[in-house]
């Protein structure tokens, strides 16, 4: 009974900072189990797809693809090119991203399918 | 959004992951945590210059922690007044000021990396309160060296799960700050409670 007379006091006195203090403690709880939900699907989740983001450089260390494979599957001109996101390479050959992104992909399922 | 944003990564490079960084700390809603994992890994897959990105990241890190302790030098004066209107408001204020001043060192640290989220505002509040400008900046700069290496670096070191990685240390990040955030409204208002025993009987 004296306790619920102080928080009622206490939230009497100082109704913004009691509410402020409720919505972080809701709020610590959903990003801390949202935190670990990601951190223990980390290692579980399925390799992530080939994206438009990714240099010919992130692929070939992210998927361990060939280097001649891909330089074939590219058709890159120059080494600067190289260091361009695949959706630049695609604007630059004025081929659709979602083709070469699609090549890509097949060539490495073609791979992890291969004995 | 995210996928525009890392797609700027390695073409913009050192430049955007300096701005980024400069924008995160005068509070602007960027994802500069995304962006840094982001830089650590194409600099892992020998697309970025990682000494480059390093300098350039801390560079940001510092010019923003600056830019923000100026802004609340120059807006503080006229904020400050404000608070102190209500008694109430200006004990609070008075009392997280002096709090600040005590425990500066740990407060601008920690503020840099572990609680990064509240580091802008810690810039501001810095600012608004004149603290010693050596007393905020060697805690900032120690503390934002750990930040940027240690954000390129898990970067680097788990290339492959940038995205979700990102999401993990962003809902972490969050989950800290609002943490402390309860942490030191709690004991504003435990000492409330203890300061005022039983006066709601009157």
């Amino acid at each position: 009974m004296m306790r619920n007379a102080r928080l009622g006091h206490v939230f009497r006195r100082h109704p913004v900072l009691t509410i402020a203090f409720v919505l972080a403690l809701i709020a610590t709880v959903i990003f801390g189990a949202r935190a670990l939900m990601f951190a223990i699907t980390l290692d579980f989740r399925a390799e992530q797809p080939v994206a438009g983001w990714m240099t010919p450089r992130y692929v070939l260390r992210t998927y361990g693809l060939d280097p001649a494979e891909l330089e074939a599957l590219l058709d890159l001109d120059s080494r600067d090119e190289a260091r361009l996101p695949l959706d630049a390479i695609a604007r630059a050959k004025g081929e659709d991203l979602a083709d070469l992104l699609a090549r890509l992909q097949a060539a490495l399922d073609a791979r992890d399918a291969a004995p | 959004m995210t996928q525009w944003l890392l797609t700027l990564v390695p073409e913009w490079g050192a430049l955007l992951v300096g701005l980024v960084n400069f924008l995160s700390c005068i509070a602007l809603p960027v994802p500069a945590s995304l962006v840094m994992l982001a830089g650590g890994a194409f600099s892992a897959a020998g697309d970025l210059d990682p000494g480059q990105l390093w300098g350039a990241a801390l560079a940001g890190a510092l010019a923003g922690d600056q830019a923000g302790y100026l802004i609340g030098r120059t807006l503080g004066p006229r904020a400050l007044p404000h608070l102190h209107r209500r008694r109430r408001t200006a004990a609070l204020v008075d009392r997280a000021t002096a709090w600040l001043d005590r425990r500066r060192l740990p407060a601008i640290f920690l503020s840099r990396w572990l609680v990064s989220a509240l580091g802008p505002y810690m810039n501001f509040a810095a600012g608004a309160m004149r603290m010693n400008w050596l007393g905020f900046t060697l805690p900032g700069v120690a503390g934002e060296c750990l930040w940027v290496s240690l954000y390129l670096g898990l970067g680097w070191a788990f290339s492959a799960h940038v995205q979700a990685l990102g999401a993990a240390l962003g809902n972490l990040a969050l989950a800290v700050a609002t943490g402390v955030v309860a942490v030191v409204i709690g004991r504003v208002l435990l000492k409330a409670a203890a300061e005022h025993p039983g006066s709601s009987r009157k």
